[in-house]
């Protein structure tokens, strides 16, 4: 699938929907951390703050 | 998916380059995987748990929701890779140390405790400099070496004003002095199936700070420590990190959800793929051949450091 370009209130990523998996993170051309949230409507949200909790 | 294949989930919940990796390994197993996002999941706890899955690995970045699905799954009947146990005992630093004491594991000397003047006590007693962890924490976020009682005193103050309630138990290390590097050996089951040094100039090597990857060969003596301290938070998938010291090899903590990405060329170990071939031997066992999934050493000697909700009866 070819690549598109989505706009969102934090930037515009580029993407290839057909790749992407939920819970992934791309960057915004605004340097904003984006996680992907939902594939179908294709939704990005602002990646939350590592927190306290998290680890490996 | 094939009625007769194993039915493998993998639950996360921020796509890191170890879960693709995962999802590549059971895919060139030619094993079909579900891939479940945790924010878009939820469970009625009033309906009978349902065992979709037979082995689930778990590899959230959150510890409590890992811990919280790690629960349900095995509630439902899954063969849980962490098993919850097992997260609750690698993600809290005091249980581990607690765990691998009671199982004579060799460790730094750790000492907790609940107050700063008792805590500037026990930093005499350790001798300086003292290296001050938070009890949950990954990546070397929080890791303090401190050199004095009064760069001590200055961090205990900030973690009283600042801090959340995890910051009231002070969790102190004796300082090990490192060859400019640790050890990270990762066990699938009852294997080591590789090691690596990280290295690095700071005294914090964990390769999410910098550090630098080096394969580091698996000998009996690190097969033998990393799988007893593996065993003693009760087996899986961990990566057990040491340091060399003039005491021999220490264990300073053991991880539920290792990340490997840096590991893999460096050792020429396919470690996604080994966790996989795990997961899918675990699917294919019996559930009393899960010859890995073993009840902590000493359950007793651990089980008040606990917390309560980790008592709590199944849910699905």
């Amino acid at each position: 699938m070819p690549v598109t370009t989505v706009r969102t209130p934090h930037g515009t990523v580029d993407v290839d929907p057909a790749a992407l998996e939920l819970g992934e993170l791309l960057v915004s051309d605004d340097g904003v951390e984006l996680e992907v949230v939902s594939l179908e409507p294709l939704r990005f949200e602002p990646a939350p703050m590592e927190d306290e909790d998290w680890g490996e | 998916m094939s009625p007769t294949q194993p039915r493998i989930a993998v639950v996360y919940d921020r796509l890191r380059p170890e879960e693709r990796l995962l999802f590549d390994a059971f895919e060139a197993a030619g094993v079909a995987v579900d891939r479940l996002y945790a924010p878009q999941l939820a469970f009625d706890l009033g309906t009978a748990p349902e065992r979709r899955y037979d082995v689930v690995l778990e590899r959230c970045v959150s510890q409590a929701r890992g811990v919280a699905l790690a629960r349900l799954y095995a509630a439902a009947g899954s063969v849980v890779l962490n098993r919850p146990e097992v997260i609750e005992a690698c993600g809290d630093k005091l249980a581990t140390s607690a765990i691998l004491a009671a199982a004579g594991v060799p460790t730094p000397r750790t000492v907790v405790a609940f107050g700063a003047e008792e805590a500037l006590a026990r930093c005499e007693e350790l001798g300086y400099p003292v290296v001050l962890k938070p009890v949950v924490g990954s990546w070397g976020r929080m890791v303090s070496r401190l050199s004095d009682a009064d760069a001590v005193a200055a961090v205990l103050e900030h973690k009283e004003v600042l801090g959340g309630a995890g910051h009231r138990v002070i969790y102190l290390q004796e300082h090990v002095e490192k060859p400019g590097r640790d050890i990270r050996a990762f066990v699938v089951g009852d294997r080591v199936v590789a090691a690596i040094y990280r290295e690095s100039d700071h005294w914090i090597t964990n390769t999410a700070r910098g550090g630098v990857a080096r394969a580091c060969p698996v000998n009996e003596g690190l097969a033998e420590i990393a799988l007893r301290a593996a065993r003693a938070v009760g087996g899986g998938v961990l990566a057990v990190d040491l340091v060399e010291s003039e005491r021999g090899l220490l264990v300073v903590e053991v991880n539920h959800t290792m990340e490997f990405r840096n590991s893999i060329d460096t050792t020429g170990v396919d470690i996604p793929a080994e966790v996989a071939r795990h997961a899918l031997t675990l699917a294919h066992a019996p559930s009393s051949a899960h010859a890995d999934i073993v009840p902590p050493s000493d359950p007793d000697a651990w089980a008040p450091w606990r917390s309560p909700a980790s008592s709590a009866p199944a849910v699905g």
